[in-house]
């Protein structure tokens, strides 16, 4: 009886330590754990861990980080039942792990290949630095100012704001009075007070088509933080609706829709540094904007997408191509955005040469600088 | 009824479902604590196949929906039957009926049509069945919050005859391909379990039981091919369902072995979009073909 107990007693210990890590276990899950020792041999490590993985693991992304710490946390010997591997210290084992991981805090001018440590693990501390600001002022604060406890507050904002885009962009309509379908259930309740003739006919409208999404991202040098931010926001909107589809560019364009998909946002950076590798090189919009046509024109079929370019605007390459380009471009698309961090400012001109050849067939044209202005997108969108 | 993991895995395989132990206990679990199963996975890597090996092991009936953008209740739960009632209404006009009695009359249980969630509500089989929703991703997220509700009390309010309860629960698989997120909510109240692409040892076990004619050379070749091409960045990657597909392709055009032109042909059994299939032409298929001799 003490024993059992005692295997309960970590089980529970083991359910907080996940949920510290940020991995959302219920009570209901933890209930479910307990019914399900008395159905398996819990001296079968497989089985033990198949049982608490199905039951406390609810996304692929949680997976590595529930085997990590199974390993740790429970050691098995042949013919024994689990072992909490720290036995009674193992209260400390939350607290340890999350200290570990941190790779510590820092400041200043960012670089894409410190990207991973920036927007490090949940669950790290990081040395708080300087000032904090309120919400608010926060909002209007430009991406490129930020200090590091900042930019984690921001990265919450910036994830909800476009989590609640995808919900508003799948929301549909239904019934009313007028419409193009006949509702024949609501029209014959209604027929009863007429005795059972159908007088007023009750009309269903069609679902409008949810519109699709195609974000083009500029990740060349000049754009850097701001790139950062445009992916984080892409990255929430990617994984919460289905329709869209993210391409990066700087001299090659590369689509990563798969690479956002189905893993946390830090791994998913670190994929895409290794993966697209010319990173920093120059910016050719125009050579972008033709591989993307060559190579994906089924994308643009449906004539109902909101094409989003994010970009300076900062072109190496050929104008006359880029020129051709968008005017193909926007004949294709239901809106064309061009989103441009430097616009923020009162005295930006869109007078550099790639910015310049785009504007004339932009349907809009919005700075992307801080949060305020990417919420000011997704109302747009909306 | 199952006594153990081993029972459910010897069961599977019986009915011809090449498993790890993983998935043996992941519906063995689900038995015994009476829990809905939510797998997650790419397309084609037998996700569907599990609910079907399922309803034949329990030797009970399969009940299907299939999700799709726009899916609502009057197509998966109940539907009246409005051209029986219209008729009903206007014999009772001619009868000179009382018209409270008619309205009672249409609004019952004779003049329901049953959809898939309904029906394993109602199902009086001698064993529950098994209901398969399934890609749930495609559905819409008001589906979801009402699938939520039916799987939580397995009862179903409909508003002219009161609230059916299930008679037995049936047994709940939830397919995802993850085009989006499942909300947490119904994602907690299942098992949940994310099902890779399979190993080449998995694959290759699975070639030989589901195409018994092949000889052990291609089938070993076909997923050797497989695992490599898996690896290349495809808009859709191939799954074991593709797998299948050219094995019996390769069958039919009486090849025994891989070779350049022998993948030509039947490219189109493995890559389904256009990009792919043209990125596969242009160099990709000597990688692929190279690996393959390295491994002979």
């Amino acid at each position: 009886m003490d024993r059992d107990s005692d295997l309960l007693k970590k089980i529970l210990l083991f359910s907080q330590t996940l949920r510290k890590r940020k991995v959302g276990v219920t009570v209901d899950n933890t209930v479910d754990v307990l019914r399900g020792i008395s159905f398996i041999d819990i001296r079968e490590r497989n089985d033990f861990y198949h049982l608490l993985k199905f039951s406390f693991v609810s996304r692929r992304e949680e997976m590595k980080l529930f085997d990590d710490l199974f390993e740790q946390f429970w050691s098995f010997e042949t013919g024994m039942e689990p072992l909490a591997r720290k036995g009674d210290e193992s209260q400390d084992f939350a607290e340890e792990e999350g200290e570990a991981l941190s790779p510590g805090g820092q400041t200043g001018g960012f670089q894409i290949r410190d990207w991973t440590d920036q927007f490090g693990e949940e669950g790290s501390h990081e040395v708080a630095s300087v000032a904090y600001s309120p919400d608010e002022i926060l909002r209007e604060k430009n991406f490129g100012n930020l200090q590091t406890e900042e930019l984690k507050k921001i990265k919450e904002f910036v994830i909800t704001l476009s989590q609640k885009l995808a919900r508003l962009l799948s929301r549909r309509w239904k019934r009313g009075r007028r419409g193009d379908r006949l509702d024949l259930r609501r029209s014959i309740r209604h027929s009863i007070k007429y005795g059972g003739e159908i007088v007023e006919l009750r009309m269903r409208q069609s679902k409008p088509k949810p519109p699709e999404l195609l974000f083009l991202c500029d990740v060349s040098g000049s754009m850097d933080i701001y790139s950062q931010f445009a992916l984080l926001f892409i990255y929430g909107i990617q994984n919460a609706y289905p329709h869209c589809e993210t391409f990066v560019f700087s001299t090659r364009l590369s689509r990563i829709t798969p690479l956002l998909k189905r893993r946390g946002f830090e791994e998913a950076l670190s994929l895409l540094s290794r993966k697209v590798l010319d990173w920093s090189g120059g910016t050719n919009i125009g050579a972008a904007l033709h591989q993307l046509r060559e190579n994906h024109c089924g994308l643009l079929r449906s004539g109902r997408t909101f094409f989003l370019i994010f970009s300076d605007g900062w072109d190496r390459g050929d104008s006359a191509l880029l020129d051709c380009e968008m005017k193909n471009l926007k004949k294709k698309v239901r809106r064309l955005i061009w989103l441009n961090p430097l616009k923020e400012s009162r005295y930006y001109q869109p007078l550099c040469r790639g910015m310049a050849t785009a504007l004339p067939y932009l349907d809009d044209f919005l700075p992307c600088h801080n949060f305020r202005s990417l919420n000011n997108l997704a109302h747009l969108l909306a | 009824m199952f006594h153990s993991i081993e029972d459910v895995q010897s069961a599977m395989e019986g009915a011809q479902y090449i498993t790890d132990r993983s998935i043996a206990t992941l519906l063995y679990l689900s038995l015994k604590l009476g829990k809905p199963i939510l797998v997650e996975g790419e397309a084609g890597v037998g996700k569907t196949e599990i609910a079907k090996v399922l309803a034949q092991i329990l030797e009970t009936k399969l009940i299907r929906l299939q999700c799709y953008e726009g899916l609502d209740v009057s197509t998966s739960l109940y539907e009246w039957n409005y051209p029986k009632q219209i008729l009903w209404m206007k014999q009772a006009e001619i009868c000179e009926a009382p018209q409270q009695a008619v309205v009672k009359e249409i609004f019952s249980p004779e003049f329901l049509i049953q959809r898939p969630l309904l029906e394993a509500i109602q199902s009086h089989s001698p064993n529950p069945p098994v209901l398969l929703i399934d890609e749930i991703d495609r559905s819409d997220e008001e589906f979801e919050a009402f699938l939520l509700e039916v799987l939580s009390d397995f009862q179903i309010t409909i508003p002219e005859i009161g609230t059916l309860r299930a008679t037995q629960r049936p047994w709940v698989i939830i397919t995802s391909n993850r085009t989006r997120e499942i909300h947490d909510a119904l994602k907690r109240r299942c098992l949940y379990h994310w099902i890779d692409y399979p190993s080449f040892e998995k694959e290759y076990r699975i070639v030989l039981t589901k195409v018994p004619a092949i000889n052990k050379t291609l089938a070993d070749q076909i997923c050797s091919f497989m695992q490599v091409v898996r690896e290349k960045d495809f808009y859709k990657k191939p799954g074991i369902s593709e797998t299948l597909d050219w094995a019996n392709a390769l069958i039919q055009l009486h090849r025994d072995h891989l070779d350049r032109s022998a993948v030509e042909e039947t490219l189109g059994c493995i890559l389904k979009h256009f990009e792919d299939i043209r990125k596969m032409r242009e160099g990709g298929l000597d990688t692929c073909l190279g690996a393959l001799r390295k491994s002979d």
